[in-house]
Formats: C-alpha cells, sequence, structure tokens
C-alpha cells in the first residue's frame, strides 16, 4: 500500500542553474499537491511526457527526497519519520540505476542481501528462485562491467527483489532495453501483481501501460490531470486509442 | 556499525580492482622514491667523478709578468694554460664555455710582490661549471701561503704573530639532530602529499562516480542510514591516504637503504633509529587524524561534484593549499611552538621533524595531536551536513 497525501515539492534553484535556464525565479515547484493511493494485488501506473515529475514522486515514496509539505506512507510507515522501515519494505529500480561494475554479479546480489539484512538460508534461496526466473547461469561470477546490458538489467532486478519488497517501485524500468529484456520486466510486473505486492511504475510508452495497469494516475507540470482505475478512463476517453488520448489530455492542460 | 563495515569491506573490494587507485595508492609511493634514487644516485656519482677528471681549459693575461705564478700550472694534465693578449674578451670566451675559466694578473703584480705590497689576481669562472673554482683557489690558496711563509721569515716573524686568536667551532648537535633537520624536514613533506594524493581517486570513485553511474541511488534505497553510507566510504577513502602515505615512507626508506652505500655509515644508523616503534606510533597517530581531515576535505568536494572532470578540476587547485603549509614546516627557522603546533599540515610537518631529531617536547605533541583531532571532526562534522543535503547526492 502506498498513500500519497497532498504531497508538494519545491527545489531551490541554484544560481548556477539559474543563469543556465535564464529564470528569475529561486525555487521551483516540482510536484503540487498531489494526493494518490496505490493497492496491493494492483498494478499503479504513473504517466506523464518528460519533466512532468514522475521520477520525483517515485524518489519521494522511495524516501530519496523529502517532501516540501504532505505526507507519504509505504506500508504503513511514514517516509519521513520511519524512512528505514519503508526502505526495508520498498524495492527501486530506474532505467538509470546503475551497478558496481567491479564486482561479480553474486559479490552485488550478496551485498545488497546484507544491506538488507536478509538472513544467510532466506537469502540462498530467494537467490536461486531468482537466478531461476531470470534464467542468470554462467555468468554469475563474471565482473558486471562484461555484461551485455540485457544480462546487466537481469542482475539490476535480482538486486531490487532479493529481500522480497512488499512495494516495488519501477521508474521507467524498459527505458533503453530491447525487447526481450523489457519482457523480463514486464513478466516481473506481471508476477509481483500474482503475489499479491503493491507496484507502482512510471512510464510513456503506452503498449506497457495499456497491458498492465489496473489504476492509472496522470501527471503534468507536477499536477494530476487524471487519477483513478483504468476502466474507467477507458469509458471516459474521447478519442479512439491510449495514445490520443495522452496527447489530447496534455495539450489541452497546456497552460 | 554492522551496515558500515558492510559498506567498507565492499568498497575496499571494488577499489582494489581499480587499476588508477592501485597506481596511486600503492605502486607510486611505493616505488617512487627507489627510483629516484637509483637514477639520481647513478647520474650524480658518474657526473661528479667525470668534473673531477676533466681537464680544464684555463685562460690567462700574465700582463708580461708572474712567471713564478705561472710556473705552478706547469707540467699538470688537469689544467691547461694558454696565454692570451690583453685585448681578448675573456668574460665572453667564459660565458660561452670556450674557457672553463681565466686568470687576469696584474701588470705591478711581481712588483707589488716584491716590494711587500699586494699583488692581484682575478678568476672568472661560473659556479654553475662545478668544481672550477675550488680547483683553482686550491692552487692558488698553496702559492699564497708559500709566499706568505716567504715574507713571515724576512721579517723574522712566527705565524701566530699575524694569527692572534684561534677559533674553534665545535658543532654538538647529535648526527640524528642533524639528520633530522635536513631530511627530517622532508620526510613528513612527502607523506603529507602521499596522504592527500591517495586520498583523491577513492574519493572520487566513491561519492562523484556513483552518483554519476546511478549506483548511489541503489544503496539511498536500502535500510542502511544515510550516515552509514558516508561513514562506510569516509573510512575508505581515509585508509587508502593511510595507505599511500605509509608506503611512501616505506619506499623512501627502502630507497635511502639502496642509496646509502654513498652515505656515511653513521647516518644510516640515524635512519635505522627512526624506524624505532615509538616513534612509528608517533608518526602515525599524527597521520590518523590528518588523513581524516583529508577524506572530510575531499568528501565534501566530490559530493558538490557532478562529474569526474568537475571533481578533478576541484582537486588540483587544492593540491597547492595542503603544500602550501607542509612547505612552511620545511622552512629554515620555523619551530614546533604553541603557535605552530595548531596549524593545520604545518604542525604535523614541524612535530615530525622533531620525532626524527629526537627533540620532541610532549607537551607540544599533544597539542599537535590533539588539534588535528579537532580539525578531523570539524572536516567530518562538514562532510556529514554536505551528504545530508539532498541536491547533494541525487542526481537531476
Amino acid at each position: 500500500m502506498i498513500q500519497v497525501e497532498n504531497v508538494s515539492k519545491v527545489f531551490k534553484i541554484t544560481k548556477k542553474l539559474k543563469k543556465e535556464l535564464d529564470i528569475q525565479q529561486d525555487s521551483i515547484k516540482a510536484i503540487d499537491n498531489v494526493s494518490f493511493e496505490c493497492k496491493p494485488g494492483r498494478i499503479f501506473s504513473l504517466m506523464g511526457p518528460n519533466g512532468a515529475g514522475k521520477t520525483t514522486i517515485l524518489r519521494m515514496i522511495a524516501t530519496i527526497l523529502k517532501p516540501t509539505s504532505g505526507n507519504i506512507t509505504v506500508a504503513g510507515f511514514n517516509t519521513i519519520k520511519e524512512d528505514q522501515k519503508v526502505r526495508q519494505k520498498i524495492g527501486f529500480i530506474t532505467g538509470s540505476t546503475g551497478l558496481y561494475e567491479r564486482l561479480t554479479t553474486n559479490e552485488l546480489v550478496k551485498y545488497f542481501a546484507d544491506l538488507y539484512g536478509v538472513e544467510k538460508s532466506v537469502f540462498e534461496k530467494r537467490k536461486g528462485e531468482l537466478y531461476d526466473i531470470l534464467n542468470i547461469t554462467g555468468f554469475a561470477n563474471k565482473k558486471i562491467g562484461q555484461l551485455s546490458s540485457g544480462m546487466k538489467q537481469k542482475v539490476s532486478l535480482v538486486r531490487t527483489m532479493i529481500h522480497d519488497p512488499e512495494v516495488v517501485v519501477f521508474d521507467e524500468p524498459t527505458s533503453g532495453l530491447d525487447v526481450i529484456a523489457a519482457k523480463n520486466i514486464i513478466e516481473l510486473i506481471k508476477q509481483c501483481k500474482n503475489q499479491h505486492k503493491t507496484v507502482i511504475f512510471s512510464s510513456h510508452i503506452m503498449s506497457e501501460v495499456d497491458l498492465l495497469c489496473d489504476d492509472l494516475a496522470i501527471i503534468h507540470k507536477g499536477s494530476l490531470l487524471y487519477n483513478g482505475p483504468m476502466d474507467d478512463f477507458r469509458k471516459q476517453m474521447k478519442t479512439k486509442n491510449l495514445t490520443e488520448e495522452f496527447i489530447y489530455l496534455v495539450e489541452t492542460h497546456k497552460n | 556499525m554492522k551496515n558500515i563495515i558492510i559498506i567498507t569491506r565492499k568498497e575496499i573490494t571494488d577499489l582494489l580492482r581499480d587499476r588508477r587507485t592501485l597506481m596511486t595508492m600503492i605502486v607510486i609511493p611505493l616505488l617512487m622514491f627507489p627510483l629516484i634514487f637509483s637514477i639520481m644516485g647513478k647520474f650524480t656519482s658518474t657526473q661528479i667523478k667525470k668534473e673531477q677528471e676533466k681537464a680544464l681549459n684555463i685562460g690567462i693575461n700574465d700582463n708580461g709578468n708572474a712567471s713564478q705564478f705561472r710556473q705552478l700550472f706547469n707540467n699538470r694534465k688537469d689544467i691547461k694554460i694558454t696565454n692570451y693578449s690583453k685585448a681578448v674578451k675573456f668574460d665572453t670566451l667564459v660565458q660561452s664555455g670556450k674557457l672553463d675559466g681565466a686568470i687576469l694578473i696584474s701588470d705591478n703584480f711581481d712588483s707589488n710582490i716584491g716590494t711587500m705590497k699586494t699583488g692581484q689576481i682575478t678568476l672568472l669562472y661560473k659556479s654553475a661549471n662545478w668544481g672550477v673554482r675550488e680547483r683553482l683557489m686550491d692552487i692558488m690558496g698553496k702559492y699564497k701561503n708559500s709566499l706568505m711563509d716567504e715574507r713571515l721569515a724576512k721579517l723574522n716573524l712566527q705565524r701566530p704573530a699575524i694569527d692572534p686568536v684561534e677559533i674553534k667551532i665545535q658543532d654538538i648537535s647529535t648526527q640524528r639532530e642533524k639528520i633530522g633537520q635536513s631530511i627530517g624536514g622532508f620526510i613528513p613533506y612527502i607523506f603529507i602529499i602521499f596522504g592527500f594524493i591517495g586520498c583523491i581517486y577513492p574519493a572520487i570513485d566513491l561519492f562523484t562516480n556513483e552518483k554519476e553511474r546511478g549506483t548511489l541511488e541503489t544503496i539511498l534505497v536500502t535500510p542502511v542510514k544515510r550516515l552509514e553510507i558516508l561513514f562506510g566510504k569516509m573510512i575508505v577513502v581515509s585508509l587508502t591516504g593511510l595507505v599511500s602515505a605509509i608506503l611512501s615512507i616505506v619506499g623512501l626508506s627502502f630507497g635511502l637503504k639502496q642509496f646509502s652505500k654513498a652515505l656515511p655509515q653513521d647516518i644510516m644508523g640515524t635512519l635505522v633509529n627512526f624506524i624505532e616503534p615509538s616513534n612509528v606510533i608517533m608518526l602515525v597517530a599524527m597521520l590518523i587524524p590528518l588523513v581524516v581531515f583529508f577524506a572530510g576535505i575531499m568528501t565534501l568536494i566530490t559530493t558538490y561534484a557532478k562529474s569526474y572532470k568537475e571533481a578533478q578540476s576541484i582537486v588540483s587547485p587544492m593540491m597547492i593549499l595542503i603544500v602550501l603549509p607542509a612547505i612552511m614546516g620545511l622552512m629554515p627557522g620555523m619551530e614546533l611552538t604553541a603557535l605552530t603546533a595548531i596549524i593545520p599540515i604545518t604542525n604535523i610537518a614541524l612535530a615530525s621533524k622533531e620525532i626524527i631529531s629526537g627533540t620532541i617536547n610532549y607537551s607540544l605533541y599533544a597539542m599537535v595531536l590533539a588539534s588535528l583531532l579537532i580539525y578531523a571532526v570539524i572536516s567530518v562534522a562538514l562532510a556529514v551536513k554536505w551528504f545530508s543535503k539532498e541536491s547533494n547526492i541525487v542526481k537531476a
């Protein structure tokens, strides 16, 4: 369960950035009074154009950033007051997260299991399961720097799931991946749903959203344009398909 | 605490697989001095020999007299004398290297010598040409002394008559003190610099690169506290600084030992003394807060920097800020006092010098240690504050 209540996030702008962007104000409101709820066993999709604030919201859920105002609760824990407990419950993966290239897959997975405090016996079992599902064989003892990007993606997934998180946060997880690698992610998201986990993912790829999404939020310039079940969204659509509807919504809310 | 150990252990494994870190932390500090010494040793010893054996080409203008003086150079293989007329520009000849030196004798030289006056000789040479002046002065000095003896005999005087006071100078400083003041100033300079250099790449790798590559985010979302992440990383940065500082000293003493065939036995004895356990403990006790201080500074820079290049461009000028106070400790006349004991870096340079000389004042040493600890704590506190700032650890 993730509850986002009236959350806003203001970023201070440094002098250097002010010059670069040629703007006058001292701060930018990246997220403006956003509320939504992600339920267990359902897949929540956060959709929006580039720079809409998707990553900022997901980072606040994952406790990397603190909201300027409002509250976020993850699996019953407040992200500010009980941030460590929140992180214990979350698996977080983004299209841009990196891996330690000088470590081997086994070393990296063990490192994160240790950081998450996974018990040794539980660790071996989970690692075996994840390696089986993702078909990690033959390269477990290779340095990650020598792996292909598809293999690296699999390692990232193991890293994210090694502590069996209750809530999984995917930030544009398939960006930059080929269809085969992207399929691994989509399978994993489906599997998380079957295991009754709470899943939130951000994307701007309509086919993914169409395939996976149970609940939808559309965000534009820091504010929500739509928040509700996917089925309801389909019913009220004014255009023929999702892509057109998305473009229509964003265009009509230009200002 | 357990998490800090997990992070420290992983970062060490990770860093030890990085060739650049291995080079700056282990290979360079360990091998630099033995290499420099062996090259320098070979070069200077052959060079000195060559200079000593080389026949000097000396021009002379005797102004038609001083035949007795000229006889000094007869039948000498090591000095070749050529007579020139007055019109020659000797300074150009010496300057251009056609002559190694020139001797100009005044036209009234013989008459002055004969009438108990002072005969004048001018010696032209270049101080850059090693040994020319010494070799010529040696010959002319002997000549001057023999003339002096002749005159004294003529006047019926003994040497003491013109030498009323004899001053005997005795340097009672121990060999250890002498070396402490010379090499002793050099040693802390070396380990301060290597302590800093050793911190650079690991700090950039552990802070800036992690942010750039997006790996920092992956540990920020684990239940580990941010402070534990910071401390785990800072311990590793401090350790690499410490290791490279210690290895530079090991390399230096090894190099001196190899080179020591040229050094007198008692100097070696002093250097061996310096490696006494109590001295080593006192030095390392100062090194630890020093490298923590460095690690704190490096954390500030590398956390702030957005890219590897930016980090490097800030760190390079920082080197000067580190080197300057270290050089201050090398300057003659600088001594460990209550004031210099609290100037960072200068204090450790001065204290090390005194430890090596065996003249350290223990209460001043305690002050140095205390002030280094305070600086270390301040830099760690700043690093903590800096690392807690969202904009410093999250990539935009």
